[in-house]
């Protein structure tokens, strides 16, 4: 209150001041009749708040905030087991992910610190030893990756020590090796004073000035055969007269001390060359690393943390149609994709009841234990369980009555339920790998078309077998030479699946038929017509019946192997690449809600901002401002006020006409009265609508006008 | 004489500047207040300087400019090199903390005055001093002119470039660095040539040896300046890179005995079509990373390992970079809500005529 008494005794100084800060009297609340409801108001919000604490004390602690579900009717151990399998589970597919992740930029990091540790000036003919890491255009990863590079040359190798830049350090030079200075030497007085000057530790040395290179030979001195690493994290943004004059000055001080320079480029080294003069370029020489590029390490992760068997929860096909859609368009990040994968989790295991199922798949006892009643009437209320009643109901009728009305047998049921389900995807996961494994041998260009991530949604859906690619990938198989068949089949073999032994077989049979007809060339089949046999269809039977005629006794054995192996293979992959929606459970086990991700993940900030400015009531959920109040209200908070007052105004607005509507709006009727520029109210309102403006204005809504004094410009306009 | 003798030799096609360099600062009666040293990169003002004035003895401090960051360090530099010369002042030695640092010309001029009253008479070289990015003409004059008022001191300037208005004052002797011709580039290079095998131990390296593998040197540095000479390998520093870097091309056909030493033309011809063909313009560029210099399969593939943008991302790029030519004027026309007052029809003309442009 003392500033307040000050401005109160001088009040009358006010007038002619440029600036000053007003402090307000009341309690901060941001609507003046807001106070008074609050005076009234004050025993019923009380009483809520108390619920509120009681509410949260009781259960959202220990569950981490998950609710009770199916209307309160679950048992709080039932929701604390879906907290814990939560945790569990997604701890699990974290770790996994995360070794994954660690292991993408291994390569990397192992060549960049080889190369610090190697590099010297005399290797690089005199020049400043420079290392080009392209690190691709996720702008996300990079801080991740220097950090790693840091770590790995700092700690793990233990080469020299690393000072990181970034472009928001590059505003001037001094500056930039002022903060050199600091990460390499970690001396922290003298570095921020006017004076430029670190004084002398202990007379061992004279002081110098605080950008003075020389601060680093003298650590150096000190750290023999330790590197100077700089490494600059995103070199384009970084402004490239202070790089020039960097590169310059390490240049000048390479005989002195053991400096490396590492320069992150995002886009291509072409275009870094461009950046900068020659006569820079000239100075340094060195070496390129590449970073692993995002189809590569997406595929890892994801065959890491959905494919594996140890991840229990899938991704339903329109879910992951959803998340790759955005990764392609937007962000390509494996980060992202493991935020969305997270994601999917937390929502599924926060809002499905039934989700308990997932955590306990190994443990059957305990999961009839869990099983209430409540949950027995969800699953019964659920699709799929509609589905199988419906299949059982023609044959064995008796037994849908007993799902219907049994409890034990509906747990019975859900058993080998959730290991079937098991099965499928185990099944389903064997036969991609075996089907990216045959794309891969037999049309190549096909496999790195479609990722396998794609392939696994499309299989999903369950027509992946009627698609072109699945009928071309088996038709080649048919055509293909007799070494690739082998090499087909030896390979395939290798893989676990229940085809290995029979494709071994089969492998063994055709190493055996082309050693017998070796002297003669390939084996062929009826089915690999050479390209220039297929003039006509009719020259072309004639061909194939010369061709039939041609065919020795191993071809024909061989044609035969051909035949019943891609029979086999195909009836597999039908098999296997059946739709999921077929299994009972499968709600439980694939999690396939498209609308919390697409909520989530792609934000709407700009109605968001516009609906709370019109609407405050919607977010901020308090007694005086809901309802169903459309337009101003006095009671709203006072940048929602004048925003709706902005609205209704043309392009261009009066700041005079603003605040007096905006005096009228907040104080009702009380506005008609004599305004008193001296009372404590007028002046409060006034702070607030300058606070108010001030606000419009950093959200970008309105500018001061330069074609008129004291008006604003108008920058946005709602629902755009 | 006879040291001016290994200087020659040592510093081939520089007899004069030597020369002169040695009889302006070893006249006995005066010693010139400030010396100018100009001439383009690579053409060793530097070097001849610190050799020249190491054998004529004189004690000298040098300052490389393109190592400090402001003025202020250069002063401090020199004051610094100065004072370890010839000894702290007097009045200061016990109270070494708090010697003030020189932060401008007079100040640097007044204790270097102080400091040189009685001392013998000293050089300060300040190098580069032309290439510091802070330095302004006064501040060179100013320096320059520091040994008009110490008795003690002459100041050598090294700079690139030097005309009549770089001191704005009287002007100071100076001596010339001519760029080097193509014989004398050949001439410097061929006193280090590299050989042609790989010499295990120095016995074995016989004098015939060491003719060949000059002689062939020679002729490489010859040919390959007339190549390049006019931009990749423009100075001596410059075209050593250059031959350092194909040396190990052009003899690898007589290491593995196809063609004899004395074949330079066919050998020089293979180096043409294989290296050259394809990196000529990587020399131009002047790279940074030389180790993959042939596009081979190899690299065919590592191109393929470009990293994709999002596909939004790119496209917006793409329209954005379209977008960079209009000229920003023609932004509220073109992009903008507001309407001008004029009419609506004007409007949809000026409406279509924008959408041609931007298309």
């Amino acid at each position: 209150m003392d500033t307040d008494s000050v401005l109160n005794d001088d009040s009358s100084s006010l007038e002619h001041l440029a600036c000053y800060i007003y402090t307000p009297t009341s309690e901060a609340s941001s609507t003046p009749r807001k106070r008074k409801a609050e005076l009234t108001a004050r025993t019923s919000r009380s009483k809520r708040e108390k619920v509120d604490t009681k509410n949260c004390d009781g259960d959202g602690v220990r569950k981490g905030g998950f609710p009770t579900l199916l209307r309160n009717l679950e048992d709080q151990d039932a929701v604390n087991a879906r907290y814990q399998s939560f945790e569990r589970l997604w701890g699990d597919v974290e770790n996994r992910t995360n070794k994954v992740l660690a292991q993408v930029n291994e390569e990397t990091l192992q060549a960049v610190s080889t190369f610090v540790g190697n590099a010297t000036p005399e290797l690089y003919a005199g020049k400043l030893p420079t290392g080009l890491i392209l690190t691709g255009p996720n702008i996300a990863a990079h801080g991740i990756l220097f950090d790693q590079i840091e770590a790995r040359i700092q700690s793990v190798d233990k080469n020299g020590k690393v000072a990181i830049l970034t472009s928001k350090d590059s505003t001037n030079f001094k500056n930039v090796l002022k903060r050199v200075i600091r990460l390499i030497t970690e001396i922290e007085s003298g570095l921020d004073d006017e004076d430029d000057i670190i004084e002398a530790k202990s007379g061992r040395k004279e002081s110098r000035y605080n950008y003075d290179p020389e601060i680093i030979q003298d650590w150096c001195l000190d750290r023999p055969g330790a590197k100077v690493v700089i490494a600059v994290q995103d070199t384009e943004a970084f402004d490239p007269a202070v790089l020039v004059e960097l590169i310059s000055i390490l240049y000048q001080y390479v005989p002195k001390i053991p400096f490396i320079l590492l320069l992150g480029i995002a886009t291509s080294e072409e275009i870094f060359y461009e950046k900068l003069p020659h006569s820079t370029i000239r100075l340094l020489r060195g070496e390129r690393f590449d970073v692993q590029r995002f189809e590569e390490s997406m595929e890892q992760v994801f065959e890491e943390a959905v494919l594996s068997s140890q991840s229990v929860l899938k991704l339903g096909p329109r879910v992951a149609d959803l998340i790759f859609e955005r990764q392609k368009d937007h962000t390509r990040s494996v980060g992202g994709f493991v935020m969305s994968l997270k994601y999917a989790y937390m929502s599924h295991f926060y809002a499905n009841a039934l989700s308990i199922i997932l955590g306990f798949v190994d443990d059957e006892s305990s999961l009839t234990e869990i099983l209430s009643d409540a949950h027995c009437e969800a699953i019964r209320n659920l699709p799929s369980f509609k589905n199988l009643v419906e299949s059982m109901i023609p044959t064995f009728p008796w037994r849908a009555r007993d799902l219907l009305n049994s409890a034990t047998s509906l747990k019975t049921a859900v058993l080998s339920a959730a290991r079937e389900c098991k099965r499928y995807s185990s099944g389903l996961t064997e036969a991609i790998n075996l089907f990216r494994k045959l794309q891969s041998i037999v049309s190549p260009k096909h496999a790195s078309e479609i990722p396998t991530y794609e392939l696994y949604s499309r299989i999903l859906w369950g027509e992946f077998t009627t698609r072109p690619a699945f009928r071309d990938a088996i038709l080649t198989t048919k055509k293909t030479s007799s070494e690739k068949f082998l090499l087909l089949l030896t390979t395939l073999a290798e893989l676990p699946s229940e085809l290995s032994s029979s494709l071994a077989e089969a492998a063994a049979k055709v190493e055996t038929l082309q050693s017998e007809k070796s002297k003669k060339g390939g084996l062929i089949t009826e089915f690999a017509l050479p390209e220039s046999h297929r003039t006509t269809v009719k020259s072309g039977r004639v061909r194939l019946d010369e061709l039939k005629s041609g065919m020795t006794s191993q071809d024909t054995e061989y044609n035969k192997i051909v035949t019943t192996t891609v029979q086999t293979l195909e009836k597999y992959f039908k098999d296997r690449f059946k739709s999921y929606t077929n299994l009972f459970l499968h709600e439980i086990f694939f999690y396939d809600l498209k609308s919390p991700h697409s909520q989530v993940f792609a934000p709407k900030p700009r109605p968001s901002i516009e609906r709370a400015l019109s609407r405050p009531g919607d977010y901020l959920g308090c007694e005086c401002c809901s309802g169903d109040l459309e337009g101003i209200e006095g009671v709203q908070p006072y940048a929602a006020i004048l925003y709706q007052l902005y609205l209704e105004s043309p392009a261009l607005i009066g700041i005079y006409d603003l605040w007096s509507a905006f005096r009228v709006v907040s104080l009702g009727e009380k506005a008609d009265e004599e305004a008193d520029e001296e009372s404590e109210e007028e002046k409060e309102l006034q702070a607030q609508f300058y606070r108010a403006l001030g606000e419009l204005r950093f959200l970008g809504f309105l500018k001061y006008s330069k074609k008129k004094t004291d008006h604003l410009v108008k920058l946005a306009w709602k629902g755009l | 004489m006879s040291q001016m003798n290994s200087l020659y030799k040592r510093y081939p096609c520089r007899d004069q500047q030597i020369n002169s360099l040695t009889a302006i600062l070893t006249r006995d009666t005066s010693k010139p207040p400030a010396l100018i040293l100009y001439g383009t990169e690579a053409t060793g003002k530097t070097v001849v300087a610190k050799a020249v004035l190491d054998e004529i003895g004189i004690a000298y401090a040098y300052v490389s400019c393109k190592e400090c960051i402001t003025v202020r360090h250069i002063f401090e530099k020199a004051y610094t090199s100065c004072v370890a010369l010839v000894g702290a002042p007097n009045g200061t030695q016990g109270s070494e903390q708090k010697s003030p640092r020189p932060d401008s010309v007079n100040n640097l001029a007044v204790m270097l005055q102080k400091l040189l009253l009685h001392s013998r008479p000293i050089i300060l070289v300040l190098d580069g001093v032309d290439k510091q990015r802070e330095i302004t003409s006064t501040i060179l004059s100013g320096v320059a002119r520091m040994g008009d008022m110490i008795e003690n001191l002459t100041v050598v300037l090294v700079v690139t470039a030097y005309g009549p208005r770089l001191l704005n004052s009287s002007e100071p002797p100076s001596i010339h660095f001519p760029a080097y011709s193509k014989e004398e580039c050949v001439k410097i290079l061929s006193l280090s040539p590299k050989s042609i095998f790989e010499i295990d131990n120095e016995t074995e390296y016989s004098s015939e040896m060491e003719n060949e593998d000059r002689w062939l040197w020679t002729q490489c540095c010859s040919a390959i300046w007339d190549i390049m000479g006019k931009y990749a390998a423009r100075n001596v520093n410059a075209l050593k890179d250059v031959v350092d870097e194909l040396w190990p091309s052009l003899v690898r056909p007589i290491v593995e005995n196809e063609y004899g030493i004395r074949d330079f033309p066919k050998l020089f011809n293979r180096l043409k079509n294989e290296e050259l063909r394809h990196s000529e313009e990587i020399y131009l560029a002047s790279r940074i990373v030389t180790s993959s210099k042939i596009p081979s399969d190899g690299d065919l593939e590592a191109s393929n390992r470009t990293h994709d943008l999002p596909y939004f991302s790119k496209y917006l790029l793409c329209a954005a970079y379209l977008a960079s030519y209009n000229s920003a004027k023609n932004d509220t026309r073109y992009f903008s809500k507001f309407s001008d007052k004029s009419g609506s029809r004007k409007r949809a003309k000026r409406k279509r005529t924008g959408r041609q442009v931007i298309i």
